[in-house]
């Protein structure tokens, strides 16, 4: 009996996968993708880029949004992982992220000062310093050995952030991430260090004498200091003798015994500390000038899973809405850091349906925030620190289901392997999804859909890894139009710092 | 996901099984009143070309928690359940005093679902329905009843102990292997005697940060 319902559930699940591209291809159809209208698309977004002009106004605000590991592969996937979900698509590959409609678009060339393939540490100081260094430290210059524990050493070779050169001109800064606000993207925006795993102080030598990255947010004391600050990595604000209000069974990991989130509500006036959806909801942005979020002990849920968190996180959305409405408060303008961190740990994970979510995330996000400002005085700059090894492959037919098996155009049957075997369009070249002993796993049956399925991978690691190809830069508004071509990712600090009017470095 | 496809196939032996035979299959329980216990086990890993291999290993449960300890390599596992029934993971390496923190998503994103009842009980609960009791034994001075599946490629023996709701013995063929795990010694966990290593002051390391430390 059960062998009859495997049957009839395997037969299902070809049928309805067969129903979806059958679906998707007479979606296309309808359309009329004929010459005519190809040649006519082409017209007229070649009127469109004739009639761009240089926006040549400087900027009052920047806003900068990071796609931690958001390869080119990763927004093609995901632009079409949206595409497929929208109604009356024509198989989901024409659609476009908020962000692909940007008219400007530069290649970036990711590699840190010693490593041909970066982390996350040495780009983002390239990206918000305009300074490349080496592997796993934050905004100093390439002299300083990782891990230098001497703090005087760290200190003489600090390269400045555009946020605090933007705090000293008077602007008001903002951080809002998904990943913990100590990570290594937002941390490069405050913080100066050799090692970015110095997140708390448990996490350092104890005869070291560089400050930890949280204290370092706490005390950022360049002009009035950081007015947002939103993310997660609660545990890193909180001593070990507190319980954390959300996950009351743990508790911070501080062993200095300060409490950073009361620090941070005794030093700024009109200051709101929040760890949960409720609180953040409530916070009245007009009443509200220095606002820290906190909303989990590590990492923020994934965006598949953030309805099932306890306490409840905002989207990355919703925090990049709010922190506009705090910061545009400043007549002077303002710097936002926004990063979509978990795209990198899904990517890490081998699981591409958490990397592409959370980047049609970050691509809400960006829609938001071009609603809540005008391309007259605001660039608005996209794109990635560096890429993963993550690959769309084989000659799926149009529409197919992008987490889908590889069916080729007019075939009825899955495409094989010299072993027989079908195989997804989605892959790693490394990565925990190895499946290669001793035959790859057939996955015939299989609803590679699924959030939790996890890519095949070439190499069996751990974790899969960073990737060294360039990644894109999307941009408009003020100043937008500086960035083309292909260029080193130093260069973006350049074009922010030049529509702000800064002088580079100081 | 293919493991699913499995056990599906072993239900169903089990169910045919079932027909032929008057004997009762293994009642677990509720999960939410199982005894805390503390046990060192020894598993024997036997294979036709080589040596008999040994392996002795502690496990400490309560209702909300399930430890392991490796004793060959000093490394363990860390099973939580939270109050909103979130399952929570950790490996542990007591040698570098250091734990990789999994959490309910992270081991979503890789394909993991957590099986609670598995855990504590040490039997996949899939396998746990295809066993039928085949007489009683005397173990440590209490009455264990054997059960067994009928299933010849993958033959699963077990010796449970229905007071402590913990297997005494597990005897299962695999892949041309046989793994056979055994208590060597079973105490309430309050009267344990077993060296349980805290890890109050380990380094924590997040599953997701792995990725930037390979």
């Amino acid at each position: 009996m059960c062998a009859n319902e495997c049957k009839l559930t395997a037969m299902a699940v070809i049928l309805a996968s067969s129903l979806l591209t059958i679906s998707a291809v007479s979606n296309a159809e309808t359309i009329s993708e004929n010459p005519k209208f190809w040649l006519d698309s082409g017209k007229q977004s070649l009127a469109d880029s004739e009639k761009l002009k240089p926006n040549e106004n400087n900027a009052k605000n920047v806003i900068l949004f990071v796609g931690d590991g958001m390869g080119i592969s990763t927004i093609t996937a995901a632009r079409i992982f949206e595409g497929q979900s929208k109604p009356n698509n024509r198989g989901g590959e024409e659609n476009s992220l908020s962000f692909e409609k940007f008219p400007y678009v530069a290649l970036s060339k990711t590699y840190s000062v010693n490593q041909q393939t970066p982390d996350s540490a040495p780009t983002m100081t390239a990206i918000i310093t305009g300074v490349k260094t080496n592997d796993g430290e934050l905004s100093v210059g390439m002299a300083v050995a990782r891990q230098e524990k001497n703090g005087n050493v760290v200190n003489a070779n600090k390269v400045k952030s555009l946020l605090e050169q933007a705090e000293e001109n008077g602007l008001s800064t903002g951080i809002v991430t998904t990943a913990r606000l100590t990570h290594a993207t937002p941390a490069a925006c405050y913080a100066h260090t050799s090692e970015r795993d110095w997140e708390a102080d448990a996490d350092m030598p104890t005869d070291a004498t560089v400050s930890d990255i949280a204290k370092q947010l706490i005390n950022f004391n360049y002009g009035n200091g950081l007015e947002v600050a939103m993310g997660g990595g609660r545990s890193k604000f909180l001593p070990e003798t507190i319980n954390d209000p959300e996950e009351l069974d743990k508790k911070g990991s501080r062993k200095d015994g300060l409490n950073l989130t009361q620090q941070w509500l005794d030093k700024y006036p009109n200051a709101a500390y929040v760890f949960d959806k409720m609180g953040f909801a409530a916070i009245d942005a007009k009443k509200t000038d220095h606002l820290l979020g906190l909303f989990d002990i590590s990492h923020m849920e994934y965006e598949n899973d953030r309805e099932k968190d306890t306490a409840g996180e905002p989207s990355l959305t919703e925090m990049t809405a709010k922190a506009i409405d705090i910061l545009s408060k400043n007549k002077k303008g303002y710097v936002l850091m926004v990063e979509a961190g978990r795209i990198d740990h899904a990517h890490h994970a081998g699981n591409a349906y958490r990397a592409l979510s959370e980047t049609v995330e970050l691509s809400n996000a960006v829609r938001k925030a071009l609603e809540k400002t005008n391309p007259k005085d605001t660039l608005i700059v996209v794109t990635a620190d560096h890429s993963h090894t993550f690959t769309i492959a084989g000659y799926p037919q149009r529409g197919n289901p992008i987490l889908g098996l590889v069916k080729q155009p007019g075939e009825t049957d899955f495409a094989k392997d010299k072993h027989g075997m079908p195989y997804t369009t989605l892959g790693y070249a490394n990565g925990p999804g190895y499946r290669g002993t001793p035959n790859r796993v057939d996955l015939t049956l299989i609803d590679t859909a699924h959030p939790d399925f996890l890519q095949e991978a070439a190499v069996p690691l751990a974790s899969e890894t960073h990737a060294a190809e360039d990644v894109a830069i999307f941009a408009t508004g003020s100043k937008a139009h500086l960035f083309h071509g292909i260029q080193e990712e130093s260069y973006i600090y350049q074009v922010m710092a030049k529509a702000l009017k800064f002088k580079v470095g100081q | 996901m293919s493991k699913k496809w499995l056990w599906f196939s072993i239900i169903f032996a089990g169910l045919s099984a079932c027909a032929h035979q008057t004997s009762e299959p293994l009642y677990i329980g509720e999960s939410n009143s199982l005894p805390d216990i503390a046990v060192e086990f020894e598993t024997t890993v036997i294979e036709p070309t080589q040596q008999e291999r040994h392996y002795r290993w502690y496990f400490w449960r309560t209702v909300n928690r399930v430890e392991t300890q490796n004793l060959r390599d000093n490394s363990g596992e860390v099973w939580t359940k939270s109050v909103t029934g979130d399952v929570e993971y950790a490996r542990v390496f007591h040698n570098e005093k250091q734990m990789i923190d999994y959490r309910s998503s992270d081991l979503n994103a890789i394909g993991t679902e957590p099986n609670w009842a598995g855990i504590t009980l040490l039997l996949n609960p899939a396998i746990a329905k295809t066993l039928m009791s085949d007489g009683q034994t005397e173990i440590f001075g209490r009455t264990g009843i054997e059960y067994k599946n009928n299933n010849v490629e993958n033959p699963v023996d077990i010796i449970w102990l229905a007071d402590e709701k913990v297997p005494a013995m597990i005897q299962r063929v695999e892949h041309g292997h046989t793994l056979v795990t055994r208590i060597v010694t079973l105490y309430s966990l309050e009267k344990s005697a077993l060296l349980h290593q805290s890890t109050a002051n380990y380094r924590h390391i997040d599953f997701a940060d792995i990725g930037d430390k390979e």
